[in-house]
């Protein structure tokens, strides 16, 4: 038998979840609680449950931190996100933080029952949109990793110009900009190239290739 | 050389502000509008309206023309007996011994002054005795009683001090840095000069600026220190040319002149010396011309214009031996010493040079009872600058609750909107009936200038906050509430489904089914439109990267985003409006660029944020945008005004175009 442990303040949703699991012999629902602190209190008297289905927006608790508060002294017990929202940065967050799975709310019976199995089995279960979303973030920032910072096409001339030897004011001057803004585009190349004066931010560039 | 009766001034100028600020917190008037204050009065009835005039008139005449002021001044003091209105009595005795002592006549100042102390209505107020007392010293350092002078300048500052008025205790600070420049303690007055300007700065006072630059140049000028004065120079040059207050422009010409003498660019310093000459003149000082005469001379010599030194040399020695103050007379000598060795008439210079070793020794007499308030005014400053950094913490802390105030404001005023035009036009109707008299209009006018300014930048501030907290509250609505039930009407169906296979089979079961997914769907991303989720639960950074995700995922734009010392969260407002003008950049870049790049970046330092939007579109120029997208970028840069931040978009045609956006982030 499966025992689950639903964590949810909507009790339309609860009642949901009850309606899709009763026909479903192996799955038993221990407990009901809807906020965070009472699932913490539940878990504390030592009552053993294998999954919990964790509802992320909370009254009390953030979902997000309640996942990996849960984990920290649970490292065995499966834990899949239940959410409303199918936002890429929440998804990645909440495997971060040790969940197992990750479900939108409108989901079906089928799919429900799919992830129980799966994050049981030991893998990682993503609803289909969600999956969806998350390769589009690796398509998009996948290869970011170990990237060179990208430099803006004023830094670039800029960075050219300062490798000439000019000064901020003579750059400003031929740029038809301020010198404020010119020490600004400076100060946010050091800060990106973790360089701590122009000569150092010059130099990085010449054995990055940049400045070719 | 430059000689010693500059220190006078500094002490001069800053009691001299001190008469009219204490009674001034509004801004200065233009000459204009002095002038329909004067026609008020030519049609005014004799009551306390009429008298009120007379004292704003005083006020605002004081600052050039001390005479006519003291007209005023005497015409409310007989009007004010008349009507029996004894405080007036008192307030217009004060401020016709001001008024007198500017036109050196001493003896009926210090009567007028002895009226307004008695008249107890008046002085029994702290505020006032205070001015009495600063009057009374400013009397007796006039008629060269120094000892007298800051003992009741201490006393006045002690008052100030005691009613905690900022204005007043700001100005008492300026006294102390006037007083330490008298004892020579420039090094003292220089570090409370720098503290105290930019408690002047956020008070936006431009007067307390002026006379705090003045004073903290002249200062540093003393202490040889030519190029950190450099630094205020220009500063005090914007402000000397554009204020009416002909002391402090007099005063000012005076110490951009001697910078100039310092730097030994004697021309430079020639022209400053004669313009503050000119507005000393005006303003009708005798001591203060013969010692711009002085320099003006001093300033001749060094050009080696004899005639022109000699001119002005003679007319200020002419000048102090009717008014007689030692250390003038002797700087007067030393100058005069310099000519006459100049023209190789030895005999001569010898003679001047005796009278000013002469007039030096019985100066060094009041140097050694200046000694005694030279250390007091030390253990004093020590005292102030504790002070000095509390009152910048009080100030900091009221800026803070106005703050808050301001927020209570902007939804109050929101409401006022929403209950509409009608209620404004009411309430400008019933301005109007209220416009009885002149001089009221006059004032009332420009009241509700600034009311109406304000209105606008608050009507936008809760507008922006208003439409935020609402959206927020919306999405959340959507998500817990209708979204939940449309999840559990799924849940159901798919139940539904399972336990009665057959229904597959039926197409309006199929077709229910689908609407209800595609209605849940479509909830969801209206919700997330109103208010992403991430931007809530993780911040900024994750919440572009979503949108930008997004974005790429279309193909059209490809953007790369950066973000450097983003690892704190800012708070919440900041970032949610932060996230609509990225995304109404991003929109404005998708609609208008034809970009097939684009870069944001954020980089945060300390409580500097840069972020950095650029594309590689058409580009365009600023001037002559389509009105659509023009209102984008308004709506835009009034986000940034709401942030106190600055945008500026630089723009190229079929190259792009790079925004950057900078902003103070105000948190511990």
């Amino acid at each position: 038998m499966i025992k689950l442990l639903i964590v949810d303040d909507h009790p339309l949703v609860i009642d949901g979840l009850k309606t899709m699991l009763t026909d479903v012999g192996y799955i038993s629902i221990s407990k009901t609680v809807k906020n965070g602190k009472d699932a913490i209190a539940f878990l504390k008297e030592n009552n053993h449950v294998d999954i919990i289905l964790l509802d992320i927006n909370l009254p009390d608790i953030d979902g997000l931190r309640l996942c990996e508060m849960i984990r920290q002294d649970n490292k065995e017990v499966k834990i899949i996100g239940l959410t409303y929202v199918n936002e890429a940065g929440i998804i990645t967050q909440l495997i971060k933080k040790g969940a197992n799975g990750y479900l939108l709310k409108n989901m079906e019976r089928e799919e429900l029952l799919k992830a129980i199995d799966q994050v049981m089995n030991g893998s990682i279960y993503l609803s289909k949109e969600a999956n969806e979303k998350i390769i589009q973030q690796l398509q998009a920032f996948g290869l970011e990793g170990n990237k060179l910072p990208a430099l803006t096409r004023r830094e670039k001339e800029i960075l050219h110009l300062l490798a000439k030897g000019l000064t901020s004011t003579e750059i400003a001057g031929k740029l038809f900009l301020s010198n404020f803004t010119i020490d600004t585009h400076r100060k946010n190349m050091l800060q990106k190239f973790n360089a701590h004066n122009t000569h150092a931010l010059i130099n990085i560039a010449n054995e990055m290739r940049l400045l070719d | 050389m430059i000689l010693n009766n500059k220190i006078i001034k500094i002490v001069l100028f800053v009691f001299l502000s001190q008469v009219f600020l204490a009674n001034m917190i509004h801004a200065q008037m233009t000459r204009a509008q002095v002038d329909s204050l004067k026609k008020v009065l030519s049609t005014s009835k004799e009551d306390t309206n009429r008298f009120n005039l007379l004292i704003k008139l005083v006020d605002e005449v004081g600052y050039y023309d001390s005479k006519e002021a003291s007209r005023y001044a005497k015409e409310g003091y007989a009007l004010a007996e008349k009507i029996k209105y004894t405080y007036g009595v008192g307030l217009a005795a004060y401020l016709i011994g001001q008024t007198d002592m500017y036109s050196e006549n001493y003896s009926s100042s210090d009567s007028f002054l002895t009226i307004a102390e008695n008249t107890k209505i008046y002085s029994s107020k702290k505020q006032n005795a205070g001015k009495i007392y600063n009057e009374r010293g400013y009397l007796n350092y006039m008629q060269g009683n120094y000892y007298a002078a800051s003992m009741l300048w201490a006393k006045s500052s002690e008052i100030f001090e005691e009613l905690k008025d900022t204005t007043s205790e700001l100005i008492a600070y300026q006294n102390l840095i006037g007083a330490l420049a008298f004892v020579k303690n420039y090094e003292r007055a220089v570090e409370l000069g720098k503290k105290v300007l930019p408690l002047a700065e956020l008070r936006k006072d431009t007067l307390q600026i002026g006379y705090t630059l003045q004073g903290l140049t002249t200062d540093l000028l003393y202490l040889n220190r030519v190029d950190e004065a450099g630094k205020y120079i220009a500063e005090l040059m914007v402000i000397t040319e554009t204020t009416v207050d002909n002391n402090l422009a007099a005063d000012s010409y005076n110490t951009i002149g001697m910078f100039f003498d310092r730097k030994k660019d004697f021309e430079k310093a020639l022209s400053f010396y004669l313009k503050s000459l000119d507005k000393a003149t005006t303003f009708g000082f005798k001591f203060q011309i013969a010692s711009q005469k002085k320099s003006v001379g001093s300033a001749y010599l060094q050009l080696n214009n004899l005639p022109m030194a000699w001119k002005y040399l003679n007319e200020a020695y002419q000048m102090v031996q009717d008014h007689r103050n030692v250390m003038a007379e002797s700087n007067i000598a030393i100058a005069l010493s310099d000519y006459y060795e100049k023209l190789g008439d030895y005999k001569k210079a010898l003679l001047h040079l005796r009278k000013y070793v002469e007039l030096k020794d019985s100066i060094t007499g009041t140097d050694i009872r200046n000694h005694t308030s030279y250390l007091e005014a030390q253990f004093e400053s020590k005292k102030k600058e504790t002070e000095i950094a509390a009152l910048q913490k009080s100030q900091e802390e009221k800026d803070r609750a106005i703050q808050k105030r301001n927020l209570y404001i902007a939804i109050g005023i929101g409401l006022l909107i929403l209950m509409g035009i009608i209620f404004l036009l009411l309430y400008r109707n019933y301005n109007n009936k209220q416009k009885i008299a002149l001089q009221e209009k006059a004032l009332q006018d420009e009241q509700i200038k600034i009311m109406e300014k304000q209105q606008q930048v608050l009507s936008l501030q809760s507008m922006i906050n208003g439409q935020e907290t609402e959206r927020t509250r919306i999405a959340r609505d959507l998500h817990d509430g209708l979204g939940g039930l449309f999840s559990t009407v799924k849940m159901h169906f798919s139940t539904l489904q399972h336990n009665y296979p057959l229904l597959k089979d039926d197409p309006l079961y199929h077709k229910t089914f689908d609407l209800v997914s595609s209605a849940s769907s479509q909830l969801r991303e209206i919700a997330h439109n109103m208010m992403p989720e991430v931007l809530m639960k993780l911040g900024l950074v994750e919440a572009m990267k979503d949108f930008c995700n997004n974005i790429n995922a279309g193909k059209l734009l490809n953007i790369t985003l950066q973000a450097y010392g983003m690892e704190k969260r800012l708070n919440t407002s900041t970032e949610i409006m932060l996230f609509r003008i990225l995304q109404e950049l991003v929109n404005n870049i998708i609609k208008h660029a034809y970009a097939s790049e684009a870069i944001i970046q954020f980089n945060r330092d300390g409580n500097r944020l840069n972020i950095t939007v650029e594309d590689n579109g058409r580009g365009f120029d600023i001037k002559d945008i389509e009105e659509k997208r023009a209102m984008g970028i308004e709506a835009v840069k009034s986000r940034i005004v709401y942030l106190n931040g600055k945008i500026a978009i630089d723009s190229r045609e079929n190259i792009g175009t790079t925004v950057m956006i900078d902003l103070l982030i105000n948190e511990i």
